[in-house]
């Protein structure tokens, strides 16, 4: 198969996706996702920036412990998975309120282009982990010089 | 300042998520729990900087805000589910509390305040001789 790197086409598609997955978790409801504050929104929430030579992910999971999450890249797939550990009550101490979320999440992101599986970097940072991956060679934008005569 | 907060605390109770003209404002989760001489609280308040972080004790009520970290971005948002928004949440202070002996620290996106007890509501065990 060729791979070729065609952004508006892989942008659909990656909305369709995502609209197809929101439909289902509607439908079905799904472990991983749960409506954040009403909005309706997948959990966690993701931003994902395309810089010049790089992808730039981030992903909103507060109070998590770096040792439990999980990258992995796969057929063009971004997959992060963790675990929301409970806060933890001290001895003889009673809970007064308990919103916080608890538990497994995982969020799957297609990558609209190739990356370089050696080059990806991922810190935890506030609250925030933030990934970036580079770009191959093949997906990074071409500057073709135009001679006008 | 503090007052125009509190008349907009009603309002806020009805939707986490509310959008004024100005400002996008999230009511951040909490969890509480009570100890025998202190109550501790837990905001989910990620993105924020510490110096952008606000804890504030006024007239029996307890004030946490933040704004979140607004990266300018060098690049196109293929997937922007997060917003710029400040987050804010007032909770009434029982009396029981002592608005001397508050301290608040802020790790992995978590703003953490506890809210020492006066002392003659700590429970005392008396001996008897």
């Amino acid at each position: 198969m060729l791979e070729r790197y065609v952004p508006d086409l892989a942008l659909d598609s990656l909305n369709e996706i995502r609209e197809f997955r929101n439909r289902m978790n509607r439908l079905f409801g799904d472990f991983f996702t749960r409506e954040v504050s009403g909005r309706g929104e997948e959990f966690p929430a993701v931003d994902l920036l395309e810089e010049k030579d790089k992808y730039v992910l981030t992903m909103e999971i507060p109070g998590v412990s770096k040792e439990d999450v999980n990258l992995s890249v796969q057929d063009g797939m971004l997959i992060i998975k963790g675990e929301r550990k409970r806060t933890e009550l001290p001895e003889g101490a009673r809970w007064l309120r308990n919103e916080m979320f608890s538990g497994q999440f995982s969020r799957s992101i297609i990558l609209p282009g190739q990356v370089d599986t050696e080059k990806i970097s991922a810190e935890y940072r506030d609250g925030i982990l933030r990934i970036e991956m580079a770009k191959k060679e093949e997906a990074k934008p071409k500057e073709i010089e135009i001679q006008v005569k | 300042m503090f007052s125009d907060i509190l008349t907009d605390m009603e309002k806020r109770t009805r939707s986490d998520v509310e959008q004024d003209t100005r400002v996008i404002k999230i009511k951040p989760a909490v969890d509480i729990y009570e100890n025998e001489d202190s109550i501790v609280l837990l905001a989910e308040m990620p993105n924020v900087d510490k110096k952008d972080l606000k804890v504030q004790v006024k007239d029996g009520m307890l004030y946490i805000g933040g704004s979140r970290k607004q990266e300018a971005a060098d690049g196109q948002y293929l997937i922007r589910e997060t917003m710029d928004a400040v987050y804010e949440r007032i909770f009434e202070l029982e009396d029981d509390l002592d608005p001397e002996k508050i301290s608040a620290s802020y790790d992995k996106g978590i703003l953490r305040v506890t809210l020492g007890k006066k002392e003659q509501v700590k429970p005392r065990t008396i001996e008897i001789k």
